[in-house]
């Protein structure tokens, strides 16, 4: 009985372009629904509204409320001139945290590509659809309060909005630009790592020695969106469209791209031959040091850990006042010693998903995974820490102790708290197709709300010791030491939860992303 | 040496494999054949700890598997997730040999028999995931046999390897058994391999044991008549 797809003479056609559009949009639509609910984890989607409510209430209140800050902070300030003056370097501040945090939509595209779509819908359609991100939506709750309530009555409705059009842009050419850096990230992966350092430095420079450059386009740009420039309004609109097609033909090419394999080098010999001196646990380390190296996302984990322990943490410790808040210093302290631990450590296991099975399979006991994973990632605390002490012994001589204090810390307690997270883990991380920087796979909101127990302690015990400091960072390398010493009791308390655990975690291993 | 009691495994309320009692005695080359989906798999992965059962339990040498004990004497493959997939064909067997404790020199003699198996033409030096399926899956299986463990585990041996492979497989999987005695567990939909290789037969149809019997002469063709008559018929 043949049906229409199966007589050999009736050509294939695909749906035209509108109702591809329209299953995309259904899909992305279900999609973003699924995500919200936080995959059905009523506690994590929770904590996540509440977060995002808070953000959104702040921002709102500011931007509504704007004068009565400035006033309180500087009084006598114009308020449009000020804000005007930080709207670009704030957005070049927040472009660093995108091209950390968004996702890219390669993957999303790539899983529809064996399907009867053209690329150019697909491409299209996904980059459109990149713009209604929280980075992209969360600024507009300072901006359009901002402008109806302080502009729209000195410069008229149109002014008004033509600045918040103006902020649009803005993001809208950050977002485009942070996809085409990302597209072009796994073929010139050095450069563009170089290029943002070499940003980071002009910036920090531009902040550092107070010439104020970026700050004083800002004021131009903004400026004469509110003054009516129709020149400036139409540039920006020329900016947006020009980095969208910058953005949408490097994803194509980035599309048709197959990474080279990574050839094992003479160094990693001389590896083998000193974790042969070991025991199981030296060739379970040696194996994660190998995955690490070999595999771009955990390569790219290593090289932004590397990034934040010296260029960004010189751009932190060189600016002048950084320091007023007491809980920047735990995030430096957290950081500069910990990074590695909290951004790969948190996905430990998930790295091996795709043969976790054959691992626990053999005879490897899960004591000795744990252990092993243990000492990379204390190893990394100190490899890090010896990297950024020459950023401290420069920029701020008087913080060695913080920095001491933290590799302490993080060495003995956040390197336990991430791997209790780990355990948890069940999603599956493909290795061979997970591209490269924080592309999301194998995260969930645990992860985001796991910062909390990682960060909050330390934090707080630096607020509360504030006025001594020299006791709050004497109790936090206390703390880490005796972490230190409990290093095997946490281990195998790590162990007896990877054992416990294991079927699940497999059972989540084993699905597709 | 493997007791299966009571075993049944469920997913969302749907039985996909009920199997009241099986047992499998030291050196027993045993043959797991059924239909796509009928349960063969998930057998081997419940005997390897990698599922939970619904209930019963199973032991090894009469320990719970899930005590971890048999580890340390069993090898299996079942699928491409026992590979490491950025390591070289070379670097994975190193590092079996590690897991299992055996010195360079005595890993280079437990592999020799292997070598003609085993991907040339520079493949070795390959990353795993850079090879065909069918080589890498030759590094898998090498990596379950080449540590002489008492109990092997082997799903769809066959599959994907060449003639000339599959034959050599074959020749290796009897060698080994004549050195070791080892107790062989292996799943194929390939009947002449796999009744010219196992003394017993299991046939598993809807995730139940229907036939469980030594290998014959006439094994070959009731298993044929089975499957050309459709396994439908049968389990009704």
């Amino acid at each position: 009985m043949p049906g229409p797809l199966t007589d050999p003479n009736r050509p294939f056609r695909a749906a035209s372009a509108p109702v591809l559009l329209w299953l995309l949009v259904g899909q992305q639509v279900r999609y973003r629904i699924r995500s919200f609910r936080g995959q059905g984890k009523l506690g994590s989607s929770i904590v996540v509204t509440l977060f995002g409510t808070y953000i959104a209430f702040t921002l709102f209140t500011l931007g509504a409320f704007l004068p009565v800050f400035v006033d309180s902070i500087r009084g006598g300030a114009s308020v449009p001139e000020l804000v005007d003056q930080h709207v670009l370097p704030t957005l070049v501040g927040l472009f660093f945290l995108r091209f950390l945090l968004q996702k890219t939509p390669k993957m999303q595209v790539e899983s529809f590509l064996h399907l009867p779509f053209p690329r150019w819908l697909l491409v299209g359609f996904f980059c459109s659809a990149s713009v209604f991100s929280a980075h992209n939506l969360f600024p507009l709750l300072f901006a359009v309060p901002y402008a109806v309530n302080h502009l729209a009555p000195v410069d008229g409705a149109l002014g008004a909005a033509l600045w918040v059009g103006g902020v649009v842009g803005a993001l809208l050419i950050s977002n485009f630009l942070n996809l085409y850096v990302r597209a072009q990230l796994t073929r010139y992966e050095k450069a563009i790592l170089a290029g943002l350092a070499g940003v980071l430095a002009i910036t920090l420079a531009d902040e550092y020695l107070g010439a104020g450059i970026i700050g004083i386009l800002s004021s131009a740009v903004f400026g004469e969106m509110h003054a009516f420039s129709w020149i400036m309004a139409l540039s920006v609109v020329a900016g947006v469209v020009g980095t969208g097609i910058l953005a949408g033909g490097a994803l194509l090419q980035a599309l048709r791209r197959e990474d080279p394999p990574v050839v094992p080098s003479a160094q990693a010999g001389r590896l083998h031959e000193l974790a042969e001196r070991w025991d199981l646990a030296g060739h379970l380390i040696w194996l994660e040091l190998r995955l690490m190296w070999r595999n771009r996302r955990p390569r790219h984990y290593l090289v932004v850990s590397l990034m934040f322990s010296t260029v960004y943490l010189i751009f932190l410790l060189a600016s002048p006042g950084i320091f007023d808040g007491v809980a920047l210093g735990a995030v430096i302290g957290l950081f500069a010693s910990g990074g590695f631990a909290l951004n790969y450590g948190q996905l430990m296991f998930s790295w091996e998903s795709s043969y976790m099975e054959g691992m626990l399979a053999r005879s490897v006991d899960t004591r000795t995974l744990t252990r092993s994973k243990t000492i990379v990632l204390q190893g990394s605390c100190l490899v890090l820490f010896i990297v950024s002490l020459p950023v401290f012994m420069i920029f701020q001589p008087d913080l060695i102790p913080l920095h001491v204090a933290f590799l302490f810390y993080n060495a003995g307690i956040t390197t336990q708290v991430i791997l209790e997270l780990a355990t948890r883990n069940r999603e599956r991380i493909d290795l061979g197709r997970s591209g490269g920087f924080f592309n999301y796979e194998g995260f969930s909101a645990k992860h985001w709300l796991w910062f909390l127990p990682t960060a909050v302690p330390p934090t707080v015990l630096l607020v509360i010791f504030r006025d001594t400091p020299t006791l709050a960072w004497s109790l936090l390398a206390g703390v880490g030491l005796i972490g230190l010493l409990t290093t095997e009791l946490w281990t195998r308390r790590h162990a007896r939860r990877v054992s416990r655990r294991k079927h699940r975690m497999l059972s989540g291993f084993a699905v597709q992303s | 040496m493997i007791y299966y009691e009571q075993i049944s495994k469920r997913y969302d309320g749907r039985t996909v494999l009920q199997v009241p009692q099986w047992r499998a005695g030291d050196g027993e080359i045993i043959g797991l054949v059924g239909s796509n989906g009928a349960g063969k798999t998930t057998f081997l992965r419940l005997l390897l700890d990698l599922i939970e059962p619904s209930t019963g339990e199973i032991k090894i040498d009469g320990q719970p598997v899930s005590e971890g004990n048999w580890k340390s004497f069993t090898g299996s493959y079942l699928d491409q997730r026992f590979l490491i997939d950025y390591l070289s064909g070379d670097e994975f067997l190193d590092f079996i040999r590690t897991i299992y404790g055996l010195s360079r020199p005595e890993a280079e003699n437990a592999l020799a028999p292997y070598r003609t198996f085993l991907p040339t033409n520079g493949d070795a030096s390959k990353y795993l995931r850079d090879l065909s399926t069918g080589n890498a899956k030759k590094v898998g299986i090498t990596a379950a046999m080449f540590v002489s463990p008492r109990l092997l585990v082997l799903d769809e041996p066959f599959a994907n390897l060449d003639p000339p492979s599959q034959l050599r497989l074959k020749q290796l999987l009897r060698d080994m058994h004549a050195a070791t005695g080892a107790t062989m567990l292996i799943s194929s939909h390939d009947l002449v391999h796999v009744t010219d290789l196992c003394e017993r037969i299991t046939l598993i149809d809807k995730g139940k044991v229907v036939k469980d019997a030594p290998t014959s002469d006439e094994t070959l063709e009731e298993l044929r008549v089975y499957f050309a008559d459709g396994s439908d018929q049968h389990a009704a």
